[in-house]
């Protein structure tokens, strides 16, 4: 019994012990407690693992490779179009065709388990590739979008009047191109270069992190704590930087797992129009566009990678259903 | 007692857009042509109704708000006497504005919104020292800071919390830890207490007052609850539509008061016994509030005063001293 009455002096020292909580330690702590959406990052997390892991283990284990050379050799089919590795200077007297085709389009059998292409490519690590491109198109455009989306945003929010109103105008004009006007220019203009998918992405995607986070900016802006800043003298910057954009994380971040499935489905649009990633390079959406002209004769080339590919876009969608839920003050 | 702050004709005009395409915006005029002196040491209770510019006279004195016009003085009490203390706040620029910053602080109505809910307390109230002592060093900065939350009655095992942890009477000591950290000498307090309970706000006045008594300060004390604006001030000013009415001593304003408006504001005030409050005398306004837009014409008063006539449509009243330290800005004063 005594042990349920505490003197004040023990409350005290309860109150300075009590482990102290963070807004964000709290939101984790509700996005954790998200069954859909724990279960998602799991399987986002087992897929990154899936396409770093894949082309490692497998160019290791017999059963993958698909090149026999004359000297009993075997080689992973991969490097066919990688570039032989060096280990073959004479490989290039090899006969390809009549190997390739020995091994092209085949269903999933235990040697491919995913089949493979009309190339004799193993389908399972053509999924593998393409994932490291597409997640990395995905994240890299997000990151673009979201430090030009953030800045620009913040800025226009926060001082408002005539230069929101020009900086707005300027993203309305912006919004008003095709955007595959402006990618078509970029490629023709600067050669099928990777980076610059990258670049066209990003350059598109941050006009709606900007309006959001202009938006965001200029509720919280009212706010009197801004209002206690400034009467502080704190400067602009810090005012944005310490202030405003630590506030306005939540609904970026909701927005950043939304962007990132929408940036890799515009890639795979991209690709599968013949503008995206080339050939040997490959992504999901270059895989789908393959898969669908063989559809009938070779379902498992398509099946695959769109399985994937939607997988990948319900679980971002999921996380981010999940942390709009654990970051909505309103729900406090 | 000397002054500290003299602000002189101030106005705050905000413009509002006007709704019909090319015709030019109008102006609301929140504070009109304010004229009025602060002496060092003491509380100046602000009053009025909502709406009548309490709050934005207390921005425009702090140089938040941009004057639209007139001047704002501040004396510097640490200067000797026979140098030139004066400095003239609405003239100076933007980046010249570091000695209002360091003078003059606020502490806002709303406890929980005016601290940024990612900050630690220990962050929030170092931000002052973070930005004008920068000699100190982290270690230094801490113990200031726990020392100040010690004396507005933080535990120093709160440092790390965040501001939502807090309740609104704790959360109102953190600010005012923070407003007087940086040792300002005036401090505007923009109803302090008017969102806390009963016995949290007593808790705080006092604190507030205890606060004034060890560092001398200065307070702007804006509130509409009249009750706690007679127990804290020395001094009353009240306003109504962006113009003073009537500034005088708490005991003239309580007791003689000359100016209608100000009856009026007294007798809303319950008296907490029955028996008396049935039977005084009341003093009702009637009628709203009016556009702050297009004010009345003269005496922006006489649309709700009993004792308005001609004179008071046509001419502006001028702020009358009817007796020591007792200012009036009504043609009539003297019938009532």
């Amino acid at each position: 019994m005594t042990s349920l009455l505490k003197t004040r002096k023990e409350k005290a020292k309860d109150i300075m012990e009590m482990q102290s909580r963070s807004l964000w330690g709290d939101a984790l702590h509700r996005l954790l407690s998200n069954r859909a959406a724990v279960v998602s990052l799991w399987i986002l997390f087992l897929i990154i693992i899936f396409s770093l892991v894949t082309p490692i283990i497998v160019s290791h284990i017999e059963y993958y490779v698909d090149l026999d050379t004359p000297d009993g050799d075997t080689i992973p089919l991969l490097f066919y179009h990688w570039g032989f590795p060096s280990k073959y200077p004479d490989a290039e007297a090899l006969d390809y065709t009549t190997t390739i085709l020995d091994h092209a389009t085949q269903p999933p059998s235990l040697h491919h388990l995913f089949g493979t292409d009309g190339d004799g490519r193993d389908i399972l690590l053509r999924v593998a590739y393409g994932a490291k491109i597409s997640l990395a198109v995905g994240f890299v455009a997000t990151a673009v979008s979201l430090c030009i989306g953030v800045v620009y945003g913040t800025t226009a929010g926060y001082f408002g009047g005539r230069i929101d109103t020009f900086m707005m105008r300027v993203v309305d004009i912006m919004y008003g191109l095709p955007f595959m006007f402006l990618v078509i220019l970029l490629m023709t203009l600067f050669g099928k270069q990777f980076i610059l998918l990258f670049v066209a992405l990003g350059a598109v995607q941050w006009l709606t992190m900007a309006r959001i986070v202009r938006g965001q900016t200029m509720s919280i802006r009212q706010k009197e704590f801004i209002e206690a800043a400034e009467a502080l003298g704190v400067p602009t910057s810090r005012i944005l930087f310490k202030h405003i954009i630590p506030n306005i994380l939540g609904p970026v971040i909701v927005y950043i797992t939304l962007t990132v499935p929408a940036v890799i489905l515009e890639e795979s649009f991209l690709s599968f129009l013949g503008l995206g990633v080339q050939e040997p390079m490959t992504s999901w959406g270059v895989l789908i566009s393959n898969g669908k002209d063989v559809m009938q004769q070779a379902p498992w080339m398509l099946i695959f990678p769109a399985t994937f590919l939607a997988i990948t876009l319900l679980c971002f969608n999921f996380i981010g259903d999940g942390l709009r839920d654990a970051l909505d003050p309103k729900d406090r | 007692m000397k002054k500290i702050l003299e602000v002189k004709n101030l106005k705050k005009h905000f413009l509002i857009p006007n709704p019909k395409l090319f015709a030019p915006d109008e102006a609301l005029k929140a504070v009109n042509d304010v004229t009025f002196d602060v002496y060092a040491g003491e509380t100046l209770g602000i009053v009025g109704e909502s709406g009548c510019g309490k709050s934005t006279l207390g921005r425009t004195i702090l140089q938040v708000l941009k004057p639209t016009g007139g001047d704002v003085i501040y004396h510097q009490p640490d200067v000797d006497n026979h140098l030139d203390d004066s400095i003239n706040l609405s003239e100076l620029k933007k980046k010249d504005l570091i000695i209002a910053r360091k003078e003059m602080q606020i502490i806002f109505q709303d406890p929980l919104a005016s601290l940024n809910p990612r900050m630690t307390i220990g962050e929030i109230i170092g931000e002052p020292l973070l930005l004008y002592r920068k000699h100190m060093n982290k270690k230094e900065r801490e113990e200031e800071v726990l020392q100040w939350m010690e004396r507005v009655g933080l535990l120093r095992g709160m440092y790390n919390r965040y501001p939502h942890e807090f309740s609104g009477g704790q959360c109102q000591r953190i600010g005012i830890a923070r407003a007087m950290i940086l040792g300002p000498k005036i401090i505007v307090c923009d109803e302090a207490v008017s969102a806390l309970d009963v016995s949290i706000q007593a808790q705080v006045v006092n604190l507030l007052q205890s606060l004034q008594q060890k560092f001398n300060t200065t307070f702007l004390f804006i509130s509409h609850d009249l009750s706690v604006v007679r127990y804290i001030s020395d001094r009353i000013l009240v306003l109504y539509l962006g113009k003073v009415m009537e500034i005088a001593s708490k005991d003239q304003i309580y007791n003689t008061s000359r100016h209608p408006y100000t009856k009026a504001l007294i007798s809303a005030v319950p008296i907490p016994n029955p028996k008396l409050e049935r039977e005084r005398e009341r003093f009702d306004l009637k009628g709203e509030i009016p556009s702050q837009i297009h004010p009345p014409s003269g005496c922006v008063f006489r649309t709700r005063c009993p004792y308005a006539d001609d004179l008071c449509s046509q001419k502006t009243p001028q702020t009358e001293e009817v007796e020591p330290g007792h200012f009036i800005s009504c043609h009539h004063w003297k019938k009532h």
